[in-house]
């Protein structure tokens, strides 16, 4: 759990993040969100004392982080930034080895996490643990730097725009991915961004931030269906919102079970925004409905979408 | 490849053509006769160089394979050099009459170059990772040394003389440790202050070069600033302080000729003996092997640092 208490920050008198107070849950993904220079960045580096606040603290299961000496508190935390920082003299093995090593484990032990990261990570098809970080692609690269910041097991990773760099597809991958092993590890994840979709799709528990401070925080169903002022409905997208809002649920909260449609039916798991376009590209105002196994399960109809 | 061929070829035969001329005249001319090297032989020597080098340039060979072609251009000559197919020339033949003369200069150029580089090495790295780290030091750590930088050698080594020959009469034991106003004291505290500005600003700089998210990465990781700088900011450095070390040694090769004016000995006392004896042999008895100790000092300078930076796993 991660509660920042009334945590500010001034750099020469410049207030970035001022007063903000905010619980992300254990086990949960929660994501900062803001345009450049809302404060998001500067309130993920309080976490690891890369930024200590002006005023007020912030806590890791209670307790303050400035009880930790910075070096031992940054070795529990798995850091990724959007640059990757990777280091460009090492090779892929040797950089996701880097805080093992400086908490001094055994080689063999480091060898093993490795294989398990590189398994986790799908990194393991080919040859990759030699390479050097400039022999890999963007999405390579940034899934080592992942691989990396989990490498010591930490129960908290901090993601600074990890994803901002690469390509729509390369982070959708990334974004499933990112996901898949939260689903697997049930690390909590303090999560940055500046991208709305990335933040519905990832996040459990979003924080909106302008200029230092914060704005409305909840589940991102919540700023959708409520957004707070008019600066978080325009942020949310303004009337596109709607459909991200539909990006929330998938085909199976609008079901009509049983009920059979004619024509190409769309797996259960289908979220509500696709299936909206699906309507459109097809020009029809109902879709079938099958189960993970193929079994058809009942009907998606047009005038559900708009009302639930 | 075929210019860089003939350009390889040039100098070697004018080197051979050389050689073959100077057994004539030995030949004909009296024992005390000696030939020597003419202007016109020189320019195409210089030529025949110049066009190898360009020719690489247009390559645009790495640094190995630059290494290579330059062993390449060497090697004949060094071939012709042992055979004695210069042996009538008449550099060769003063080295033939001060073989042991030589060797202790040469012995001596190397310890005044080594006793100037250490300490500017030991010096020049911790000055220059503060003046990366302090911006206030670093404005006046770089003008200081670009200033002494200007100060002719000559000047440095005269203004050198008198404190250190009043700090031997006033200490004996500064006397006792081989300290005095000439010889090699002077001379390698004036390298060591030439080398400073080329160690510490290739430091400053090699360091500013690290890519900012690889330090922040390092730091938010968990890296004590020691670790960083040593695991993380060195290594990434290492390209440019090779390059910095490069030009202070090619430097000090240099200069430390011009030591031998204040008793320091090495090449450049052969070399400014024929000066001063008006006999060109001699000056090229000393001057040659300082050029040739420079360019290896930068060709293997250059090959280090075209080295993958790798750390051991």
């Amino acid at each position: 759990m991660i509660e920042f208490r009334n945590a500010s920050k001034s750099f020469d008198g410049r207030p970035v993040v001022e007063d903000l107070s905010l619980t992300i849950a254990a086990g949960t993904v929660g994501v900062l969100i803001g345009t450049s220079g809302a404060g998001k960045s500067t309130a993920l580096r309080m976490v690891n004392r890369l930024v200590e606040p002006s005023a007020g603290e912030v806590r890791i299961g209670g307790v303050p982080v400035r009880a930790f000496r910075p070096e031992e508190l940054r070795r529990r935390i798995g850091y990724v930034i959007q640059s990757v920082g990777l280091f460009p003299h090492w090779t892929v093995e040797r950089n996701m080895a880097t805080v093992p090593r400086l908490l001094g484990w055994p080689r063999r032990r480091i060898e093993a996490r490795i294989d398990e990261l590189l398994h986790l990570l799908r990194l393991d098809s080919g040859e990759l643990r030699g390479r050097y970080p400039h022999q890999l692609s963007g999405g390579q690269q940034q899934r080592v730097g992942v691989a990396r910041a989990l490498a010591a097991d930490p129960d908290l990773l901090l993601m600074d725009e990890p994803f901002g760099a690469l390509d729509p597809i390369t982070r959708a991958a990334l974004q499933d991915e990112l996901l898949r092993v939260h689903r697997a590890t049930g690390k909590t994840i303090l999560f940055v961004t500046h991208d709305i979709d990335e933040a519905i799709k990832l996040g459990q528990f979003v924080a909106l931030l302008d200029r230092g401070r914060l704005v409305q925080a909840g589940p991102p169903r919540e700023l959708l269906a409520a957004p707070a002022n008019d600066f978080v409905r325009d942020f949310v997208g303004g009337e596109e919102r709607g459909l991200k809002l539909l990006g929330t649920e998938t085909a199976a909260s609008r079901l009509r079970r049983g009920e059979r449609v004619e024509g190409e039916p769309v797996p259960v798991s289908l979220s509500l925004n696709r299936a909206l376009a699906l309507m459109v590209v097809r020009g029809v105002d109902r879709l079938g409905v099958v189960g993970e196994e193929g079994a058809p399960l009942g009907a998606l109809h047009l005038a559900d979408l708009a009302h639930p | 490849m075929a210019a860089l061929a003939a350009a390889t070829v040039l100098p070697i035969a004018c080197v051979w053509g050389i050689g073959l001329d100077a057994a004539r005249f030995a030949q004909t001319a009296s024992a005390t006769a000696r030939g020597s090297i003419a202007a016109g032989a020189w320019i195409a020597i210089l030529a025949a160089y110049l066009a190898m080098a360009e020719a690489a340039r247009r390559l645009a060979l790495r640094a190995p394979a630059r290494a290579a072609v330059a062993a390449l251009a060497v090697t004949p000559v060094a071939i012709l050099l042992a055979a004695g197919g210069l042996d009538h020339l008449g550099v060769i033949e003063e080295y033939a009459i001060k073989r042991d003369v030589f060797a202790e200069a040469l012995a001596r150029h190397g310890q005044i170059v080594a006793a100037s580089f250490l300490p500017a090495l030991a010096l020049g790295l911790p000055l220059g990772v503060l003046a990366r780290r302090s911006a206030r030091m670093r404005g006046p750590l770089l003008a200081t040394l670009g200033i002494v930088q200007t100060i002719p050698s000559i000047a440095l080594f005269g203004l050198l003389m008198a404190p250190l020959s009043g700090l031997a009469a006033a200490a004996p034991w500064i006397a006792a440790l081989g300290i005095r106003g000439v010889g090699l004291a002077p001379a390698a505290i004036a390298l060591t202050l030439y080398s400073l500005l080329p160690i510490v600003r290739n430091t400053e700089a090699g360091l500013a070069g690290v890519s900012p998210a690889a330090i922040d990465a390092a730091q938010g990781m968990g890296m004590s600033r020691r670790q960083i700088l040593i695991q993380v900011e060195l290594p990434l450095a290492l390209p440019v302080i090779l390059s910095g070390l490069r030009i202070t040694l090619v430097q000090a090769v240099g200069l430390a000729a011009v030591a031998a004016l204040i008793g320091a000995g090495g090449l450049g006392a052969i070399m400014f003996q024929g000066l001063f004896a008006d006999a060109g042999d001699l000056i090229l008895l000393g001057a040659l092997p300082i050029v040739a100790l420079a360019v290896a000092v930068d060709v293997l300078f250059r090959l280090l640092a075209s080295l993958p930076t790798r750390s051991a796993a």
